[in-house]
C-alpha cells in the first residue's frame, strides 16, 4: 500500500473520526461513587486518550455502527467501553463494587451506597468488543456446553477477575433459570450471597411473598452496611429512586422518539440506551447527563426532520421481546433491511415504570421486585406485553428472541407470541441466537423475509 | 428384574401397578380427586390427608412425543420437560390423562414453564406451592410453612376433604413409615449379599409414586420380611467397584444408564437421585405445618436449589456421607442435556470427589439411545479403571 493510501486510510478511519467526535463534545462527568462521596471528572483528554487506546484494544467494535453524529452516543460508547477502568479506579479510591443480575432493580444497589455491576452486560460487551469468543468458551468449559452465552461470559468475567468485584449479591428469582447456578459456580471465585425473589401465585401468596421479600431486602441492606462499614440511610434509598425515576423517564422519552417519522435514532443506539439501565454503567449521575444529551439532540433532529443514519425512511417498527439480541450487529442489520427496533420487553425492561417515592423505601422496593413484568407467570407477562403494545404507537411486528441455553425464556415464546398474535393481530417472528456473528446469514434471510411480509401488508 | 425368587413381594408390587390405573378410575368415579405432581418438594402428606390421590409423574417420552412437547417449549428444554408436555399433549400415558389437577413446587424453573404450558394449552388446573431458595434459613422455612398452610386451603377448596389434625397425624405417620422402609431397602445395598440389586430398589421406589400409599406400605413391609428370610447372594467374588449414581433423575423411559452400567459390570450400591433415594431421607417430627416444612427443606436438597457457601453445602455433605456409609469408590454423575441446575455443578462435585479419592465420571445426555454407544465406552473404561485401582 502506498504511503498516500495509508494516510488516506488513517484519516478516513472510523477510529480517528470517532476520537475526533469526542473532542467536539467535551462535557462529561463520571461520578463513580466512593466512600468519600467525591465525584471524578473525566477530562476530554482522558476520554480521547482512552478511546484511541480502546479502539485498538477492542477491534470488534467496528463491526457495529452506532451513530456518532447523535450527540451523546460517543459519550455512551466511552462509558460502555471504559467501565472496567472506571470501576478499578473508583475501587482504588474506596468504592465498593457489588455484582447484580439484570432484572434486579438497580436503585436498591446504588441506594445503599455501593456501585452496582451487571456482569451479564459487561461480559457480553467484552465478547463483542474483543471480537473474540474466548470468554464464552471459557465460561462454557466451566459451566456447561449448554450454558447461555451471557451466563458464560459473566462467569468468565468474574472468574478471571476481568472486572473488579468486592461482593456478588444478586437476587435470584423467576426471571432466569441459569443465573442462580452461575452464582453457585462462582462461589469459590468471589465472595457472595443471594437474595431470594420468590415465585408466587399473585392471588394466593401476595402477602406471604411480600413479607418474605421484605426480609430478603433487609438482609441485603444489612450486608451492604457491613461491606461499607456504615449504616445505610433509608432516605438515600428514596433519593436514589428519584434519580432512577429521572433516568427511566428520560429513557422512555428517548424510546418515544423512535416512533417519529422520520426516525431520528437507529435500532442499535436505542437498544444501547435500554441495556445500560441494568447498572447505569456504574454511574447514574453521568448516565443521566448522557441520556439527556441524547434526548435533547433527538428533539433537535425531529425539529429539523433529520433521519438517523442507516435507518430506512419508512421503517417497519418492531418490538424486541424474549431476550434482546446480544449480537449488536443484528440491530444494524434490522435497519439495513428496512426495520427499526423501537422498544424492548426483556430482562432490561426495568425502565417501564417508576418506583414509588412515597412511603417506606424498603416497602416500595418490595413492590418493585414482586411486580417485575419479566418475572411474572407467562400468561401475565404476555398480557402485560399486549397492553404495552396497545399503548404504543405504530408497531408493525414483534420479534421474540431465544438465546441458546436460555430455555427459561424460550419456553415462554409460544405463550407470549400466541397472545400477541391473537389480541393485537401483529405478526411475530421467533428467532434463535447464540454467540455474535454465528448465524448472521440465517438471520438476514429470516429478518428480511419477515420485514418484507410486514411491508407487503402495509 | 433380577431379584431372588424368594422375594415375591416384588411381583405383587408389579401386579398392583398393573391394576393401578383401573383402580384410580374407580376412585375418580366416586369423586375422589387425583393430583399429579413432579417435584419432591410437594408434601404428599397434605395431599393424602385431604383425601385426594397423589401421583408423582416421572417418566420420559419417546423422541416423537418429546418433540411434540418441544413445540410448546423449546428444543433446548431439558428432555424431561419436553416429555412432560409431550405426554400430556399426546394422551399416550394413562396417568397423565387421569389427573384432575397438578401441584407445582417450582424448585426447577423449567418445570414451572411446563406447568404454565399445561395450564394455558391443556386447561389443567395448577396449584402452586412456592419453594424458597433460602431453604436453609428460618425465614425460608417460615415462608414455606405458611405456603403449605395455604396449599391445604387450596386443596380443600378444590374438592379435597377438610384436613383435620388427626388426618394430618395419620398421614405424617404413614409417610414417615414409608420413608423408613425405603431407607432400609437402600441400607441393604451396602451389603453385597443383599438379594436385590439397585435397579430393583429403584423400581420399588418408583412404584411408590403411583400406588395407594397404605397398600404400598404393606407391600414394603412384606418385602423387607421376605428379604430377611431370602437366600443371600454369593459374595465369594466381591465386586471391586461400588458406584453411586448422582444427578437429577432417572425415570421410566430412560433406562439407558442403568442398563449400560449393568452390562459393563458396574455395581451401583446407592444413588442420589430425585427419583431415587433423596426423597427417602428425613422424617416429619410433628404433624404440623412447620414440622412438615422443616422436613422437606432439611432433607438432602435438590440441585435445583442453589446454596451460597461451598464449605457448608448440604448437598456436598450428604454426598460425602453416602460415599462413606456405602463404601463408594466411583460416582457416575448423570445430567440431562439443558439441565443447567445439575450440569453447572459438575466441576465442583468432581473436585470434591477427587479430594475424597473417589473416581468421578460426568455423563451429559438426553434420554434417547442415540449416544448409548459412546456412553457405554466411557462407562466401561470408568468401571475398568476403578476395578484396576481396587486390586
Amino acid at each position: 500500500m502506498s504511503p498516500f493510501n495509508m494516510l488516506t486510510n488513517i484519516f478516513s478511519s472510523p477510529r480517528i473520526s470517532f476520537g475526533l467526535d469526542i473532542l467536539k463534545n467535551p462535557q462529561i462527568i463520571t461520578s463513580i461513587r466512593r466512600l468519600d462521596g467525591r465525584i471524578t471528572k473525566s477530562s476530554t483528554l482522558n476520554i480521547f486518550w482512552f478511546l484511541t487506546k480502546a479502539l485498538w484494544k477492542y477491534p470488534g467494535i467496528f463491526d457495529y455502527k452506532p451513530d456518532p453524529s447523535l450527540k451523546g452516543i460517543s459519550e455512551l460508547t466511552y462509558m460502555i467501553l471504559s467501565l472496567e477502568e472506571r470501576l478499578r479506579s473508583a475501587r482504588l479510591k474506596g468504592a465498593k463494587i457489588v455484582g447484580k443480575w439484570p432484572a434486579n432493580p438497580t436503585d436498591l444497589y446504588f441506594g445503599t451506597g455501593i456501585t452496582a455491576l451487571d456482569p451479564f452486560f459487561a461480559g457480553y460487551v467484552r465478547i463483542l468488543a474483543e471480537g473474540s469468543r474466548r470468554l464464552a468458551k471459557h465460561g462454557r468449559a466451566h459451566l456447561s456446553e449448554d450454558a447461555c452465552p451471557a451466563q458464560a461470559a459473566a462467569y468468565s468475567l468474574i472468574a478471571k477477575d476481568l472486572f473488579p468485584m468486592d461482593f456478588f449479591y444478586p437476587f435470584i428469582g423467576p426471571w432466569c433459570y441459569d443465573s442462580q447456578y452461575c452464582f453457585e459456580a462462582l462461589r469459590d471465585k468471589v465472595e457472595g450471597d443471594y437474595g431470594d425473589h420468590p415465585i408466587h401465585n399473585l392471588k394466593k401468596h401476595e402477602k406471604l411473598s411480600h413479607g418474605y421479600m421484605l426480609q430478603e431486602i433487609e438482609r441485603f441492606i444489612a450486608k451492604m452496611e457491613e461491606l461499607k462499614g456504615e449504616p445505610v440511610d433509608r432516605e438515600k434509598l428514596r433519593e436514589e429512586y428519584v434519580l432512577g425515576n429521572k433516568l427511566r423517564g428520560v429513557l422512555r422519552e428517548i424510546i418515544e422518539f423512535a416512533y417519529v417519522d422520520p426516525p431520528p435514532i437507529n435500532s442499535l443506539d436505542l437498544i444501547l440506551c435500554i441495556f445500560i439501565s441494568s447498572d447505569w454503567l456504574g454511574d447514574p449521575e453521568a448516565m443521566l447527563q448522557v441520556l439527556l444529551r441524547i434526548r435533547d439532540d433527538l428533539g433537535a433532529r425531529v425539529n429539523r426532520g433529520e433521519k438517523a443514519k442507516i435507518v430506512s425512511p419508512n421503517p417497519s417498527r418492531l418490538l424486541m421481546t424474549g431476550i434482546a439480541w446480544g449480537d449488536l450487529g443484528l440491530y444494524n442489520m434490522t435497519d439495513e433491511l428496512g426495520g427499526l427496533v423501537v422498544n424492548s420487553e426483556c430482562v432490561y425492561n426495568l425502565f417501564y415504570e417508576d418506583i414509588d417515592i412515597e412511603g417506606d423505601p424498603v416497602e416500595t422496593m418490595v413492590k418493585r421486585f414482586l411486580s417485575t413484568p419479566y418475572a411474572q407467570p407467562s400468561q401475565k407477562r404476555a398480557q402485560w406485553t399486549v397492553e404495552n403494545i396497545r399503548k404504543s404507537k405504530a408497531l408493525d411486528g414483534v420479534v421474540f428472541n431465544c438465546n441458546f441455553g436460555c430455555n427459561y425464556q424460550a419456553a415462554e415464546a409460544r405463550i407470549v407470541t400466541d397472545a400477541i398474535k391473537k389480541e393485537t393481530g401483529l405478526p411475530c417472528l421467533t428467532t434463535d441466537t447464540d454467540l455474535p456473528k454465528e448465524n448472521r446469514g440465517q438471520m438476514r434471510t429470516r429478518l428480511g423475509a419477515f420485514l418484507e411480509m410486514i411491508q407487503s401488508r402495509q | 428384574m433380577s431379584a431372588s425368587q424368594d422375594v415375591s413381594a416384588l411381583l405383587k408390587l408389579r401386579k398392583l401397578l398393573a391394576a393401578r390405573p383401573a383402580e384410580i378410575m374407580e376412585a375418580k368415579a366416586k369423586s375422589r380427586k387425583i393430583i399429579g405432581y413432579f417435584c419432591s418438594y410437594i408434601p404428599e402428606e397434605i395431599i393424602w390427608a385431604s383425601g385426594m390421590i397423589p401421583l408423582r409423574l416421572a417418566r420420559f417420552a419417546n423422541n416423537q412425543v418429546a418433540a411434540a412437547g418441544a413445540a410448546y417449549l423449546t428444543s433446548n428444554s431439558c428432555p424431561f420437560a419436553r416429555s412432560c408436555v409431550g405426554l400430556k399433549k399426546s394422551g399416550t400415558d394413562e396417568y397423565f390423562g387421569l389427573i384432575d389437577m397438578v401441584a407445582d413446587a417450582p424448585a426447577c424453573l423449567q418445570m414451572r414453564r411446563v406447568l404454565e404450558v399445561w395450564e394455558r394449552y391443556f386447561g389443567v388446573k395448577v396449584v402452586i406451592l412456592p419453594v424458597p431458595r433460602r431453604f436453609y434459613a428460618n425465614s425460608g422455612r417460615d415462608f414455606y410453612s405458611s405456603c403449605i398452610e395455604q396449599f391445604c386451603e387450596t386443596l380443600e377448596e378444590s374438592g379435597g376433604e377438610k384436613i383435620t389434625a388427626s388426618k394430618l397425624e395419620n398421614a405424617v405417620n404413614l409417610f414417615n413409615r414409608i420413608r423408613e422402609l425405603q431407607r432400609r431397602l437402600y441400607a441393604g445395598l451396602r451389603d453385597e449379599s443383599f438379594p436385590l440389586e439397585w435397579t430393583d430398589v429403584l423400581e420399588v421406589i418408583r412404584a411408590g409414586f403411583l400406588l395407594d400409599k397404605e397398600q404400598y406400605r404393606e407391600t414394603l413391609e412384606e418385602l423387607l420380611v421376605q428379604i430377611e428370610a431370602s437366600t443371600k447372594r454369593d459374595i465369594s467374588n466381591p465386586k471391586r467397584n461400588r458406584l453411586l449414581v448422582a444427578g437429577a433423575m432417572l425415570a421410566p423411559g430412560d433406562e439407558k444408564l442403568a442398563t449400560l452400567l449393568k452390562e459393563v459390570g458396574g455395581t451401583v450400591v446407592m444413588d442420589e437421585l430425585c427419583t431415587g433415594s433423596r426423597s427417602t431421607f428425613g422424617d416429619v417430627e410433628k404433624p404440623d405445618f412447620h414440622s412438615i416444612a422443616s422436613r422437606y427443606l432439611s432433607a438432602p436438597p435438590c440441585g435445583s436449589l442453589p446454596y451460597p457457601d461451598p464449605e457448608s453445602d448440604p448437598r456436598h455433605a450428604h454426598l460425602k456421607k453416602l460415599v462413606e456409609e456405602w463404601g463408594i469408590n466411583g460416582i457416575v454423575y448423570y445430567t440431562l442435556r439443558f439441565c443447567d441446575a445439575y450440569s453447572f455443578k459438575a466441576s465442583h462435585l468432581k473436585q470434591l470427589m477427587q479430594s475424597l479419592d473417589v473416581s468421578f465420571l460426568h455423563i451429559n445426555s438426553d434420554h434417547s439411545d442415540s449416544d448409548a454407544g459412546q456412553i457405554r465406552t466411557r462407562i466401561e473404561a470408568f468401571v475398568e479403571s476403578i476395578n484396576d485401582g481396587a486390586r
